[in-house]
């Protein structure tokens, strides 16, 4: 149905040939396919997506159960509150590190004595999990955070460990690394329990300390 | 007047915090992510869905992004692959053709143009036609080259096609734009 243009005038319109070295006849048609192309381009150009963030912005609230448009005092606490922050925690560094972490991310400095919190979800702690697997060509990690779906790939960094850094909420989180696409692995520094069908899984134990307040 | 923050200074500040400022983000990448959403084949609805969702788990996995610097073709990866797998399920595809004579992503652009002319009307219905007329590997690539003008470098690393195969889909998209416009008599006289 089409007929091909000269392979030199693509050249020309992608940057790889200049202009100069087309003939007068290929200056014409480079010309023409430029006009079409430029007429495609501003028409697709036109098209505008619906407005999401909005959208967006709510999706991520309803994960996390608090407002980041929150205003006020206690809004721009909460909103702290609801921030991810990027602090490496390690799985094995158990629940006396989890509860630090919480009490350092909850507890704010000079402030009047605050009510106790109640809302767990509102709070996101990134945390870092790590695998050493040199032979490996791809690591993914999945767990009851995410249904069981291997959606969070580490990367590779080093001396043959993989590394990766999920944000989570406060709570008890099983999980195993899939190694290759196949090989369920558990996280040899976790501690192990029983998944119910006869085999086991990593876990983890993200607690917030009785101590944390929002003000 | 502030200076226009860039991605990497965005991302930096929503990690550190400044949540509310991941809404800069989507922004000023959902229109681009949009369009290359409708050129993968998705419908409008479900090409605004993939662009939602593929921003939320930007959000979710934020930390992850080794190169803030170039977020959009970070964002624009996660994008391409939700669409590539929900449009792995069945019927899930907004054009289908038995004939293959108007297989192309996109089907009609919808752009309303109530202040056009006669001629520019018709030229706008001769664009949709070639538009269509695209398979979506050439859309694709039209439209990151041509509209969201990324370089074939980084349309390679997008897409994990390589360079030559690229340039040869952007080459038919232009000859097949071409001649269906000058066929429609936009060309020049």
């Amino acid at each position: 149905m089409t007929e091909p243009t000269n392979d030199r005038i693509h050249k020309v319109l992608d940057g790889d040939l200049d202009a100069d070295d087309l003939s007068p006849a290929e200056q014409r048609e480079m010309t023409r396919v430029a006009s079409a192309s430029t007429e495609a381009a501003t028409h697709l150009g036109r098209l505008r997506s619906p407005g999401l963030a909005g959208a967006v912005m709510n999706e991520i609230e309803r994960r996390t159960g608090v407002s980041p448009d929150s205003t006020g005092t206690r809004g721009s606490w909460v909103r702290a509150l609801w921030a991810p922050r990027t602090v490496a925690f390690r799985p094995a560094w158990g629940l006396l590190a989890a509860a630090v972490i919480a009490a350092l991310i909850l507890v704010p400095s000079g402030e009047s004595p605050p009510a106790p919190t109640s809302d767990a979800e509102g709070v996101t702690v990134f945390v870092q999990f790590r695998l050493h697997a040199p032979d490996a060509s791809e690591v993914r990690l999945a767990g009851t955070f995410t249904d069981w779906e291997p959606v969070h790939e580490l990367h590779p960094v080093g001396d043959g460990a993989w590394s990766v850094m999920v944000p989570m909420h406060p709570g008890i989180h099983d999980y195993a690394f899939i190694v290759d696409g196949t090989d369920w692995t558990l996280d040899p520094t976790a501690p192990r329990v029983d998944d119910g069908f006869g085999g086991e899984n990593s876990r983890l134990a993200l607690l917030l300390v009785n101590g944390a307040r929002e003000s | 007047m502030d200076a226009v923050p860039s991605d990497a200074e965005i991302v930096a500040d929503v990690l550190a915090g400044r949540t509310e400022r991941f809404a800069l983000l989507v922004e000023r990448h959902e229109d681009a992510l949009f369009r290359h959403a409708l050129s993968l084949g998705m419908d409008p609805d479900g090409a605004a869905d993939m662009v939602q969702d593929a921003m939320v788990r930007a959000w979710e996995s934020l930390a992850e992004c080794r190169d803030p610097t170039r977020f959009r073709l970070w964002v624009g990866r996660i994008l391409r692959n939700r669409c590539l797998d929900h449009l792995k399920s069945a019927s899930t595809r907004y054009t289908t053709s038995l004939d293959g004579a108007n297989d192309g992503a996109f089907e009609a652009t919808g752009i309303p143009t109530p202040e056009l002319d006669t001629q520019e009307r018709a030229l706008h219905a001769s664009l949709d036609e070639a538009l269509a007329a695209l398979p979506d590997d050439q859309s694709e690539a039209f439209v990151l080259k041509h509209v969201e003008g990324y370089g074939y470098g980084e349309i390679a690393e997008l897409t994990g096609a390589s360079v030559s195969a690229l340039k040869m889909r952007v080459h038919r998209a232009r000859d097949t734009i071409r001649a269906l416009l000058e066929a429609d008599g936009f060309g020049p006289t």
